[in-house]
């Protein structure tokens, strides 16, 4: 009763700051989301079901934006109203965002290698360093314990085929996996523009993701695990509308880790070093970018006890591209110092978290998280550095920039009023002082300014409710998210007071899975509420009612286990946009097949 | 009964999220006024035309109300000639036609990145930058509404003036830096004159002596962060060009204004005018502030001078007047990034 008590009344408190705020937060397949503590899966994360990312993946997100070019293309993802570039995409902890841009593409992940994600609600940056002060999605893939090899091919009839490869070993004291994914893409789809029913034309995606991680148990309570991710992609980016306008992008991306693990009586010692050297070229008419990019990053974390953990990394980051006038480094060392208070029903996390970037002391930021039986109170003060292209970029890039810095609150409660029903629901209040703004500076450039200040609050609420009367299992999930993130402070006086360009002020879902025997049927429904697309809100996208389903079988003969889904997207033909002038397909179809071979 | 308070409340919200629009009358005639080009936001937004008549913004997205359709983006320019409104949008590659109620009639797809117009009689000559190969071309538009000819220019054509049968076509910095004018006999399409200018000339204007100068805009060296300025020039009858100034760099958008024999043109931050012969620019006194100035052009026979303020082109631009004789200035609201201004009395 004490946890509810306290939630009511930082629920109130929160309503008399805010006004508008109401619900609350989620869950879906193959990424859990955390809202609250950083290490692994807490009481409010849901588990679920491998899947694959597809785009309704990502709309089933409360409280999460995509910003996608077509139903393939680039797709940048943003927490709760904060940009793309304050959320980190981690692999192995290391935020994968562009040093030039701080944005990722999700659209290059493997659909079907990163099997179990985690998407961190809140920001994580006394932990992971720089972009995570909006949370952040980290990247996971979790081997079946098995000896199995599966092969799967998906295709759309947008013609796109993804074929994929793995193969999950383990012998003796040694697990590894290997993942290969082909992909075909054409991206040819149908949408409607000024009433008219059109046809895009292809515009190629071309290339594949190699993963490997292997993982060796060296005895005397010693792991070492060595994991490589390798990506390359050709494409052809469209134009508003899918028309042609010869805008192409190369990718080629290297990403490896080598973490180890001691643990010794009340101590724990992890290790890492974690390297991505990456290339991205962009051509279009007037434009032949070319920037490479590497980063280092060594890590030591010591735990005792779970009461005390200390960490120290080292990163160096640098960018050779034919923008700069000269190659650009920036060095850091992260120092986070984490204490953990065991309570009677529940624990009290502190993290102080002094980082130094290019001899430079950042804002320190600290980290507060409270656990109260099922009730938890979030309080982070957090940063995000400056990108390469803000500081750097030769006409207007600004050097003196200031770090953003964000201040956030949050609240998290879980009720389970019976054995069916799990209700999980959050509050939020994040206010972000000098963000990054690129203003126009005369003389036909532009330079970034640190004048624009933001708050998003809101709230999120999931319920999970798992019918016990049906005659087959179900699950029935509904969500709810507000997201009121407004300008306090802008360059533009017309957009103080407005919200926040493509945050949906509401967004929904409803999803129904069930299986019964070896049939199983999905349906997703979701709500995308109005989306503004120009900072005074003169501009807006209208609210989308986005449906899928699909039906499937899966049968077992011998150690052979066949898995066979028809799935079919935007059912109900939503004519809607994610960005402007990018309509998103009207409904297509797709054909998964996947055999799994289990050797005896 | 938790749930079923919840689901109400949820049911109350997406309702509240719902609104309707009244739609705006627009009168059947599109006639007269002041049109404004507005690009819409980059990279992704959709164009529009701003129709601003009798004082007052008539319509924002003039095109869109009457056709039920989108421009595309980037709206470049608009221009008038032999009883249809031509629309240059440059990333579709497109030129959209539109009769006199502003209903779409045609559209030219595949030219290249669009740019500007000038008529030559009866005819429409648009200028494009072509895809990025160095090479540009100039259509010539027929009556018919038929691409009669193509001419490839060696460059990015910006603005052109059409006197006669030729055409000077300013080759401006496209997708490099450029500083030629060439000029054209339209009939053969044949190149009759090359003239070298400072960096990126942009824009004409023909003063009462039939003097035909040229505006140069000067251009920005982004990877040494340097910016270097434009002039002005007047074309001796010989093809040659004599710089009358030096102009701050950005500098575009020349006009003419008979009455007081004065040029006038802007810069990124300010409105300047020039009399023939004079060494230097007056700066005028701008009626508010504004973040950027975008496009220019001048009502010459009501003396009033138009001017675009695209703010952070990504929100509602606002287009100024002011009356050359009162001083007094008005102020319009246009779409998304307001640039070039055509009128039409």
């Amino acid at each position: 009763m004490t946890s509810l008590r306290c939630y009511y009344l930082f629920v109130l408190l929160l309503f008399l700051a805010v006004a508008e705020a109401q619900d609350l937060s989620a869950n879906l397949d193959s990424i859990e989301i955390i809202a609250p503590k950083y290490l692994p899966s807490s009481r409010f994360a849901a588990p679920t079901d491998t899947s694959t990312l597809q785009l309704i993946t990502w709309l089933r997100l409360p409280g999460l934006s995509i910003n996608s070019i077509g139903s393939s293309g680039l797709s940048t993802l943003s927490n709760r109203g904060m940009s793309s570039r304050h959320t980190a995409i981690l692999y192995e902890g290391v935020p994968l965002n562009g040093l030039t841009t701080g944005v990722f593409d999700v659209s290059l992940l493997p659909i079907h290698f990163f099997n179990r994600s985690h998407l961190f609600k809140e920001g994580l940056t006394s932990y992971t360093g720089n972009q995570a002060m909006g949370g952040a999605l980290s990247l996971g893939h979790q081997h079946s314990g098995l000896n199995e090899l599966v092969s799967s091919a998906h295709y759309t009839s947008t013609h796109n085929l993804t074929l994929h490869q793995l193969w999950n070993g383990a012998f003796n004291k040694v697990r590894w996996t290997v993942g290969w994914e082909r992909i075909h893409h054409l991206n040819q789809q149908q949408f409607y523009k000024d009433l008219q029913l059109l046809t895009s034309p292809s515009f190629l995606r071309d290339g594949h993701n190699l993963n490997g991680e292997l993982s060796i148990d060296l005895g005397n309570s010693h792991r070492l695990t060595a994991k490589v991710w390798w990506q390359d992609f050709d494409r052809e980016i469209p134009g508003p509308y899918y028309l042609r306008v010869n805008q192409f992008q190369q990718d080629k991306n290297l990403r490896s880790a080598l973490t180890h693990s001691w643990q010794k009586a009340s101590w724990q010692l992890d290790s890492r070093l974690v390297y991505f050297d990456e290339t991205l070229n962009y051509q279009s008419p007037g434009v032949d970018s070319r920037a490479k990019t590497n980063l280092l990053n060594v890590k030591t974390t010591a735990n005792f006890k779970r009461l005390w953990q200390l960490a120290i990394a080292l990163q160096s980051e640098n960018v050779t591209a034919n923008f700069y006038t000269l190659s650009r480094t920036r060095n850091s060392m992260l120092l986070s110092m984490t204490r953990n208070w065991k309570l009677q029903h529940g624990w009290i996390h502190l993290s102080v978290a002094p980082h130094l970037v290019n001899d430079k002391w950042m804002p320190l930021h600290a980290d507060l998280r409270v656990d109260y039986r099922s009730f938890q109170f979030i309080a982070i003060r957090n940063y995000n550095l400056p990108g390469f292209n803000d500081l750097y970029w030769p006409s207007g890039g600004n050097p003196n920039l200031k770090t953003e810095k964000s201040f956030q609150l949050s609240a998290h409660q879980l009720w389970q009023p019976s054995a069916a029903v799990q209700i999980k629901s959050s509050l939020f209040s994040y206010h972000i002082n000098d963000l990054i703004q690129w203003v126009p500076a005369g003389n036909s450039t532009w330079t970034p300014v640190n004048q624009k200040k933001i708050w998003s609050r809101g709230g999120e609420i999931n319920l999970d409710y798992r019918p016990d009367w049906l005659p087959f299992s179900s699950i029935i999930n509904a969500h709810y998210s507000l997201t009121k993130a407004t300008h306090l402070d802008d360059a533009s006086v017309a957009s103080r007071g407005k919200q926040l360009i493509y945050v949906p002020l509401h967004k929904a879902g409803l999803s129904f899975k069930s299986q019964f025997s070896f049939l199983h049927f999905d349906a997703d429904l979701v709500y995308l509420g109005k989306r503004y697309d120009t900072t005074d809100n003169f501009l807006s996208l209208p609210p989308a009612w986005i449906t899928a389903a699909s039906l499937g079988i899966k049968v077992n003969y011998k150690n052979i286990q066949m898995t066979v889904d028809y799935r079919v997207e935007n059912l109900v033909q939503a004519q809607y946009e994610l960005v402007r002038s990018f309509p998103m397909p009207l409904r297509y179809h797709t054909f998964f097949i996947q055999i799994k071979y289990l050797p005896k | 009964m938790k749930f079923t308070f919840s689901f109400v409340f949820l049911s109350l919200l997406f309702l509240s999220a719902c609104e309707k629009e009244e739609p705006i009358p627009v009168s059947d005639t599109v006639d007269r006024g002041v049109f404004v080009a507005n690009q819409g936001k980059f990279p992704d937004g959709g164009g529009a035309i701003t129709w601003i008549k009798d004082n007052a913004t008539h319509e924002t997205d003039l095109y869109s109300k009457i056709n039920a359709a989108t421009l595309g983006n980037t709206v470049q320019s608009i221009f008038f000639n032999a009883g249809h409104y031509f629309i240059a949008v440059n990333n579709a590659a497109s030129v959209e036609v539109v009769d006199k109620t502003f209903k779409r009639v045609k559209t030219f797809n595949q030219l290249g990145f669009t740019r500007y117009f000038a008529a030559w009689g009866n005819k429409v000559i648009a200028s494009s930058w072509g895809a990025g190969t160095g090479t540009g071309m100039l259509y010539v538009i027929n009556e018919a509404l038929e691409i009669e000819r193509t001419i490839e220019v060696k460059g990015a054509p910006e603005k052109m003036l059409v006197i006669g049968s030729d055409v000077w076509v300013s080759l401006s910095n496209g997708f490099g830096v450029d500083s030629l004018i060439a000029r054209y006999d339209l009939p053969t399409a044949k190149l009759k004159k090359l003239t070298t200018v400072d960096k990126g000339p942009n824009s004409f204007a023909v003063d009462n002596l039939g003097r035909i100068i040229v505006l140069c805009e000067g251009y920005f060296d982004w990877l040494n962060n340097v910016s270097i300025p434009g002039g002005l020039y007047v074309l001796a009858p010989d093809g040659s060009a004599i710089k009358l100034i030096s102009v701050p760099q950005g500098s575009g958008n020349l006009c003419f204004n008979p009455a007081s024999q004065t040029y006038f043109f802007n810069s990124f931050s300010d409105i300047y005018q020039y009399h023939f012969g004079e060494h230097a620019l007056i700066t005028l006194t701008l009626p508010a502030e504004t973040s950027s100035i975008y496009g220019l052009a001048l009502d010459a026979p009501n003396n009033i001078l138009y001017f675009s303020d695209p703010k952070d082109y990504a929100s509602q631009g606002t287009v100024f007047s002011i009356n050359l004789e009162s001083q007094k200035s008005e102020k319009y609201p246009a779409a998304i990034a307001p640039g070039q201004i055509f009128i039409r009395n």
